[in-house]
């Protein structure tokens, strides 16, 4: 197997050893660790949402440790600057030269914890990475290491003091995900795993293994970049995204980013699956999160007890599947 | 009406111990009013029992209820005059009746009045005060204020009574009866297998019982509500001081007459001017005022502080219910020409039995609850019965679209190298399988993912094998423009008809393969 060239068996195998992998440390919360896969092989970014303490930083670091990459953590509070996330030039006397010290954003992974606990001029500040995969200190870029993946975590409670992420850069997001409680059997699991000969509750990495590198994380998304889309499969993802902007209950719907999205996400679906094609089915089921961080919901149905999630299970029922 | 010569003693009386002094009256003066009374009440039942043809006799305790409005008048005319001292004959009490009938509103009072529930306390204003028209509801509707609703309990409680003493005289009969005739009259009553005498005899019995209780109830009902009547306008018109005074006048006088008492009285006048200095009276008689007759201002000052003090400046909240719409009251109560009565008799018939019907059909409605729940359930549970989509995915999948042999259809297809029409048109004769034969709601929305899983639900495991492959070579070749392999595509022909054939008992957990 080489590193620049993965056929697609190989790299269906290696998303496969991922999930495995991941697996073994996050227990349950399997469709978590499928769309966060789809974001990193499709080249996005995801927000994912749920109350504290159901592992989101531990499925970061797992993933991290899997794909053997650089992991960085940056807990977002009320007064963090916009270069405490990408970095500064500092003048160093002894030298008498100016340096460049590097923010966290340059790592592979970046987790945002809490992203909504800063305000939009630091939240801002993750825009340009995130687009451009760049940082621009001083009027220079620098590049971040590939693969980049931004996880921001927003908890669903305690929304006093926050600073909901303006539409722009929610829609850098390829996927939200929501994280939910695990089922019984799955936390007993857990707990097992956590506590099994264990000093604290931080759950042992030692134990799993980098089974991918960066460059075959890269590798992975150049083969899922060129799975085939067929025209009635594209023009049926255009078309779901087309019908969320006139919809009855909807504020406003997704722009083209959302359709691009759809086929990006659905190409790594499909890729997971060891398709090197996309079908319908793909992008029915990556279009809930795709699209629920693009759509705004009109009060009335957010005051009736309506989420977006709601909303585009009936868009999908009423859009037509693609005709062949 | 002379006050000197009432034979209660008026006190103000709350309204149960009014009732009570109703009922007293009736036991104290017995003797005079039952003997016009029963001559009354059972001579008019008796020419009922002897005009009535002996088929509808049964209905003659509804005809003496109906009519108790009429003894009222009688039974009221002999209370109010023993009231107030005056023994009344039997023969004057019979010589009133027609009078009575005339000047009482009986008219309203048997039609459109008789299901009132303060009929009682009304008709001492009907036929004792003589009132007609605004004054007479006027009247009503202050004597009202604070005794219809004890009138109203008191026809209430007096129904009742009634129904006590009937069921007791016929339990009675049941217990002093050695024979089961009489509890077999009564089981019979309810499945009609009665023979006609007797049937005769237990209509008589009937007839007698509820008019013994009528006889012994009716007298202390209106005693009841006459004395609370009474109580009333004690109430308002301050009888109790009235005679109080009227006896303190009366002892005055006779005092006066006596010589002796004369000189004492002098003497204590005299006595009593000495010791207080300002007199108690002013030495004109006819105005009891002060020495000095104030300026208003000053008198109104006065007054103001005297209303200032504990005993007048009490003040309470009573909160009540009052009606909006008086106009309606007014209404109501006011008297009626013959035409207008008929009109207003009509209405309330009318009135009446709606209401009869409505509770008639609440009954029947819980009765038949079952029949009519069953009946709502086909509306409640039959799902919209779609017909089967004809196009699906732009696919035309009419039956009579398709070839016969479908599998042959295709394979000759796939021969001659058109591999996409050849897997299109099975994939096609697939859905119209589902959506005719099986009947699977398929809509326009859903996917080739989507129909698996619903028919996954509905058809045989081998089927849904079979169905899996078609859709995965139909995928592939409609969304990677790949033919699949001959060899792979060979089986899915051979399959066609295994899939078309559904075994009889299918069912949806599926059972053995065809």
């Amino acid at each position: 197997m080489t590193t620049n060239s993965l056929t697609l068996e190989q790299a269906s195998e290696l998303a496969g050893r991922i999930r495995h992998e991941i697996g073994k440390a996050l227990i349950g919360q399997k469709q978590v660790v499928r769309e966060t896969l789809i974001a990193l092989l499709a080249g996005g970014h995801v927000l994912i949402e749920g109350v504290p303490g159901l592992g989101k930083t531990l499925l970061v670091r797992v993933l991290a440790h899997t794909i053997a990459g650089q992991f960085a953590r940056i807990q977002f509070t009320p007064d963090l600057m916009p270069a405490d996330i990408s970095g500064h030039v500092l003048f160093d006397m002894q030298n008498q030269r100016f340096n460049v010290r590097k923010g966290p954003v340059f790592t592979h992974l970046l987790l945002a914890d809490e992203i909504n606990r800063a305000p939009a001029k630091t939240q801002s500040a993750l825009l340009e990475v995130m687009q451009e995969q760049q940082v621009t200190i001083e009027g220079k870029a620098y590049p971040v290491p590939l693969p980049f993946m931004t996880l921001a975590t927003q908890n669903p409670l305690e929304q006093e003091g926050t600073y909901p992420l303006p539409e722009a850069q929610l829609d850098r997001f390829l996927l939200k995900i929501f994280i939910e409680y695990p089922t019984l059997e799955e936390e007993a699991e857990m707990v097992t795993v956590v506590t099994d000969q264990q000093i604290g509750d931080r759950f042992n990495l030692a134990s799993l293994q980098a089974v991918v590198t960066p460059e075959q994380v890269l590798a992975m998304q150049t083969v899922a970049a060129n799975i085939a889309v067929d025209t009635a499969v594209l023009d049926y993802a255009v078309r779901i995204t087309r019908a969320t902007r006139q919809w009855q209950g909807l504020r406003f719907g997704a722009g083209p980013r959302g359709s691009i999205a759809l086929v990006r996400a659905a190409r790594a679906n499909a890729m997971l699956e060891g398709r090197d094609f996309v079908h319908p089915d793909d992008i029915k089921q990556i279009c809930l999160p795709v699209l629920r961080h693009r759509v705004s919901l009109a009060p009335e149905m957010e005051l009736e007890g309506y989420n977006s999630d709601h909303l585009l299970k009936a868009v999908l029922e009423k859009t037509e599947a693609p005709r062949k | 009406m002379k006050l000197d010569s009432i034979t209660a003693h008026i006190r103000l009386r709350t309204p149960w111990e009014a009732a009570d002094l109703g009922f007293a009256l009736v036991q104290h003066n017995a003797r005079w009013i039952f003997p016009a009374w029963t001559l009354l009440l059972f001579s008019l039942v008796l020419i009922l029992w002897l005009l009535i043809p002996a088929d509808y006799r049964m209905y003659i305790p509804w005809l003496v209820w109906w009519l108790k409005p009429l003894f009222d008048r009688v039974l009221l005319h002999i209370l109010s005059h023993q009231m107030f001292d005056q023994r009344l004959s039997t023969a004057d009490i019979f010589s009133a009746i027609p009078r009575l009938f005339h000047t009482t509103g009986l008219l309203g009072g048997l039609i459109w009045r008789r299901l009132s529930f303060s009929r009682g306390f009304n008709l001492s204003i009907w036929q004792l005060e003589q009132l007609r028209g605004k004054a007479r509801s006027d009247r009503q509707h202050l004597l009202h204020v604070q005794a219809h609703s004890h009138a109203v309990w008191i026809t209430l409680g007096c129904i009742l009574l009634e129904l006590v003493v009937l069921f007791s005289l016929y339990a009675l009969i049941l217990l002093l009866d050695p024979t089961d005739g009489s509890w077999d009259y009564i089981s019979s009553a309810f499945d009609d297998m009665a023979e006609t005498e007797e049937r005769l005899w237990g209509t008589l019995i009937y007839v007698c019982l509820y008019t013994l209780s009528v006889w012994l109830i009716e007298p202390l009902y209106v005693a009841a509500s006459f004395s609370l009547y009474l109580n009333r306008r004690t109430q308002l018109e301050a009888w109790d001081i009235e005679l109080a005074f009227r006896n303190l006048g009366d002892r005055l006088r006779t005092l006066a007459q006596t010589p002796l008492a004369m000189v004492l009285a002098i003497l204590l006048i005299i006595t009593a001017s000495s010791l207080s200095t300002p007199p108690a009276l002013a030495e004109d008689t006819s105005e009891s005022l002060a020495e000095t007759r104030l300026p208003p201002e000053e008198a109104q000052t006065q007054i103001d502080a005297i209303m200032q003090r504990e005993e007048f400046a009490q003040m309470r909240t009573v909160t009540r219910w009052e009606r909006i719409n008086k106009e309606d009251e007014l209404e109501k109560n006011k008297s009626y020409s013959i035409p207008e009565a008929l009109q207003v008799l009509f209405a309330n018939l009318l009135k009446i039995m709606l209401w009869v019907a409505v509770i008639v059909m609440v009954v029947l409605a819980f009765v038949y609850r079952r029949q009519l729940l069953a009946l709502l359930k086909p509306l409640q549970r039959k799902p919209e019965q779609k017909p089967a989509p004809d196009i699906l995915f732009g696919m035309d999948i009419r039956p009579e679209s398709l070839p016969d042999d479908i599998a042959a259809a295709s394979r000759r297809l796939w021969e001659a190298g058109q591999q996409r029409e050849a897997l299109s048109l099975l994939y096609r004769g697939a859905l119209m399988r589902l959506t005719r034969h099986d009947r699977l709601p398929v809509q326009d929305s859903h996917t080739e993912g989507d129909i698996l899983q619903l028919a996954a639900m509905h058809i045989t495991p081998h089927r849904a094998t079979w169905l899996r492959a078609v859709t995965r070579a139909w995928q592939e070749i409609a969304y990677a423009h790949r033919s699949p392999a001959t060899a792979l595509v060979e089986p899915l022909f051979d399959g066609w008809a295994g899939f078309i054939h559904v075994p009889p008992a299918e069912s949806v957990t599926g059972g053995n393969p065809a």
